[in-house]
C-alpha cells in the first residue's frame, strides 16, 4: 500500500486507455496501415513508370515511349489516387471524431465517471490522463496518413518538392493531423458538455467541418493578404496560385476588371490584352509553406487547446451522469 | 465540526432547477464517527442527492455539507480521499477485468490497499480476471463495495447498492460491509429501501422525507419510543407521529412512547409512520404535523 511510481501511472493510463479503445484504436489503426501501404505503394508505381524522370523536360527531348508512359502515369492517377487520398484523409477524420465524441459521454452515458471520479481527488487530472493517450495516438495515426499523403503528392507531381509545394495543403502532412486532432478535441469538449455519446458525435461532425471550413475560408483571404506577385500567369510550380493580373507597359500591375476599364476589347479580332501588357500571376510562392504551415498548425493547436480547456471545465463542474 | 462527526450538513437545501420543488430543504445532521446509519426513504426524498453532496457530485443550493470537516464544494480533492463510495449502479468499466478496477483504485488513491480487496473478492470467489461484464450484478456490487473499503477511507458512502440485489446477494454484500466497516472504525452511510436488511447491519436511523429529515435516532431508541396503536381511535396530537395502513390494509397509527397502550413498533412500522408525517402536501411542501398528514 505504498504510492505508484509515476511511471507506474503513466504506464497504467497508458494500458487503460488501450483497453477502453482496442476497438475502434485497432480498427483504424489497421484500416490507416493498409491505407498508408496502398498509398506508398501507388506512389512507388507512379514512379516506376518513369514519367516526371523521362517526359517532363524539354518536348523535344522526350522518348518516343513517353504517350504510352503518359497514359500509364494518369491511368495510376485516375483510377487509384482519388481513392487512396480521399479515404486517406477521410479516415482521420472519422477516427479523431469517434475517439473524441465518447471520450468523457461514454464515461457519463454508462455512469463509470462516478466510480472514477469518487476514486481521483483532482476531476481535471484524471481529464489529462484519459485525453492525452488518446490526442497522441490520433496525433501519431494522422501524421502517418498525413506523411503518406505527402508522399503521394510528391508522386502525382514529379518534379515538385511536397514539401516546397502548397499542392494539397491542409489535407497532408502536419496540417492535416493538427486538423484531426481539433476535431477530435471538438469531441471531447462536446462529449464532456452533452454527456452523450450521438449527440455528441452529430454535433462534433456539424461543428468540425463548419470550423475547418471557415477557418480555412479566413485563412486563404488572409493568405491573399501575403500574395506576391509572379511574372508568370500561373506562378511557379507549388506556389499557391491567388489571382491572375495584368502588366502594364508602364509596370503597374491591373486587375482584370482594371485593365478592361482602360482598354475595353474590341470585336475586331485582335489580341487582347495588346502587345505590352503581360499576364502575371498572384501568388504565395511555396517558400513560405513552412510558415505558413506553422502558423496553421499553431492556430489549430491553440483552438484545440481552448476546446480541451472546456472540456476540462466542464467535467470538473458537471454532474457525473 | 467537532472530533466524533464524521458527516454534517448544516441547513443543506437543493433545488436542482430554480422554480421546481426543493430535493432536500433545511437538513441538519451530524453523523457520529464509527456509526453505520441507514439513511431511509421513498423515491425523491433526497437521499441519493445528499450522499452525492457529500461526494462533491451535487452542489447544495443553500447551506454546507462536511465530509469529516471538510467541505467537499470548498476542497473536492480532499474530501474525495476522506470517502470511499459505492454508486446505486456499481458503475464498472465493461471492457476492464476486476483486477484492472483495483490496479485503477490504486492509481488514484495512494491509501489504496490492493492486497486486502483481492483478498476480499477471492473469499467470494470473485475471479480476479474476469471482466465486469462477466460479473453477476451481485458480484459487481461486492467489486464495487471492495473498492470502497480498500481506498481505506474513514467515510464509506453507500448510495442503494442493494437496490438491484437478490436476498442472498443483499445478505452477502450487507456482511461484508459491516465486518469490515466495524473492523477498520469507518463511518458508514448506507441508503436503502429495504428496511428489514438495514435493521440488523446499522446503529443509526435517519429518515428522510419530502427533502427533510422527519427522524434521526439510534436503531435502540427508534424502537424503544414508538408504539402501534388502532389508527381509527383518537389519539394526542402531541404523541401521534403518523397514521398508514398496515399490511392488511387497516389504518394504524405510530406514536411516540416508551409505554402505554397499543404494541412495540418495528422498525418498518416507525419508518412507515415518520413518512406518513412528512408527506408531502399538494404546494410541495412537506406537512410536519402527524394529524394533518393523515
Amino acid at each position: 500500500m505504498t504510492a505508484i511510481p509515476v511511471r507506474s501511472r503513466a504506464a497504467f493510463d497508458l494500458r487503460l486507455a488501450w483497453r477502453l479503445h482496442r476497438f475502434e484504436l485497432i480498427g483504424f489503426g489497421v484500416l490507416l496501415a493498409f491505407l498508408v501501404a496502398a498509398a506508398i505503394g501507388v506512389a512507388g508505381l507512379l514512379d516506376a513508370t518513369g514519367y516526371g524522370r523521362l517526359c517532363m523536360g524539354d518536348a523535344g527531348a522526350q522518348p518516343p515511349a513517353c504517350e504510352s508512359i503518359g497514359r500509364q502515369f494518369y491511368g495510376y492517377q485516375e483510377s487509384l489516387v482519388p481513392m487512396i487520398q480521399g479515404l486517406l484523409v477521410a479516415v482521420p477524420f472519422l477516427l479523431g471524431a469517434l475517439v473524441g465524441a465518447p471520450l468523457v459521454a461514454r464515461e457519463l452515458e454508462r455512469g463509470t465517471s462516478r466510480l472514477a471520479w469518487s476514486l481521483a481527488p483532482s476531476r481535471v487530472r484524471w481529464f489529462v490522463t484519459r485525453v492525452l493517450p488518446a490526442v497522441v495516438v490520433t496525433l501519431v495515426l494522422a501524421l502517418a496518413a498525413g506523411l503518406a499523403l505527402d508522399r503521394l503528392t510528391g508522386a502525382i507531381e514529379p518534379g515538385t518538392d511536397a514539401a516546397r509545394s502548397f499542392s494539397g495543403f491542409g489535407s497532408r502532412g502536419l496540417v492535416l493531423a493538427a486538423r484531426v486532432v481539433f476535431v477530435l478535441s471538438i469531441g471531447v469538449c462536446l462529449g464532456s458538455l452533452l454527456g452523450r455519446m450521438l449527440p455528441a458525435l452529430i454535433l462534433t461532425a456539424v461543428i468540425g467541418w463548419v470550423g475547418l471550413a471557415g477557418g480555412s475560408y479566413v485563412h486563404s483571404r488572409w493568405l491573399a493578404t501575403e500574395a506576391v506577385i509572379s511574372p508568370t500567369e500561373t506562378g511557379s510550380p507549388g506556389d499557391l496560385f491567388i489571382d491572375q493580373r495584368v502588366k502594364g507597359p508602364d509596370g503597374r500591375i491591373l486587375t482584370w476588371d482594371e485593365t478592361y476599364a482602360q482598354l475595353p476589347p474590341t470585336d475586331d479580332g485582335s489580341v487582347w490584352p495588346p502587345a505590352g501588357y503581360t499576364l502575371v500571376s498572384l501568388v504565395v510562392p511555396a517558400e513560405r509553406l513552412p510558415f505558413v504551415q506553422a502558423r496553421e498548425v499553431a492556430a489549430l493547436a491553440g483552438a484545440s487547446l481552448v476546446f480541451l480547456g472546456t472540456g476540462a471545465a466542464a467535467v470538473r463542474r458537471r454532474r457525473p451522469g | 465540526m467537532t472530533a466524533d462527526i464524521a458527516l454534517e450538513a448544516h441547513g443543506i437545501g437543493k433545488r436542482y432547477r430554480r422554480g421546481r420543488p426543493w430535493a432536500l430543504r433545511d437538513v441538519d445532521l451530524a453523523i457520529p464517527a464509527g456509526s453505520i446509519t441507514a439513511l431511509v426513504g421513498p423515491n425523491g426524498a433526497g437521499k441519493s442527492t445528499l450522499i452525492k453532496g457529500y461526494v462533491g457530485f451535487e452542489r447544495p443550493t443553500e447551506g454546507r455539507l462536511l465530509v469529516a470537516g471538510v467541505d467537499p464544494w470548498k476542497d473536492r480533492g480532499a474530501a474525495v480521499r476522506r470517502i470511499g463510495y459505492v454508486p446505486q449502479a456499481a458503475s464498472l468499466y465493461r471492457e476492464l477485468t476486476v483486477s484492472d478496477h483495483l490496479a485503477m483504485a490504486a492509481r488514484w488513491r495512494d491509501s489504496f490497499d490492493r492486497r486486502a480487496a483481492e483478498l476480499r473478492l477471492d473469499q467470494l470467489d470473485i475471479p480476479l480476471d474476469a471482466r465486469a461484464d462477466e460479473l453477476s450484478g451481485g458480484q459487481q456490487a461486492q467489486v464495487g463495495l471492495a473498492i470502497a473499503l480498500g481506498t481505506r477511507a474513514p467515510v464509506l458512502l453507500l448510495d442503494e447498492p442493494l437496490a438491484s440485489l437478490d436476498p442472498l446477494a443483499r445478505r452477502e454484500f450487507l456482511h461484508v460491509m459491516v465486518d469490515a466497516v466495524r473492523a477498520a472504525g469507518t463511518t458508514a452511510l448506507l441508503s436503502s429501501h429495504v428496511i428489514t436488511d438495514i435493521e440488523q447491519a446499522c446503529d443509526r436511523l435517519l429518515v428522510l422525507g419530502g427533502g427533510r429529515t422527519l427522524l434521526d435516532v439510534s436503531m435502540e431508541e427508534a424502537r424503544a419510543v414508538h408504539r402501534v396503536e388502532d389508527g381509527d381511535g383518537p389519539i394526542d396530537a402531541g404523541r401521534l407521529v403518523g397514521r398508514f395502513p398496515d399490511q392488511g390494509g387497516t389504518l394504524v397509527a405510530l406514536v411516540r412512547g416508551e409505554s402505554g397502550p397499543g404494541r412495540p413498533a418495528t422498525l418498518e412500522e416507525v419508518v412507515l409512520g415518520h413518512l406518513a408525517s412528512g408527506r408531502r402536501t399538494r404546494d410541495g411542501e412537506p406537512r410536519m404535523d402527524g394529524e394533518a398528514a393523515a
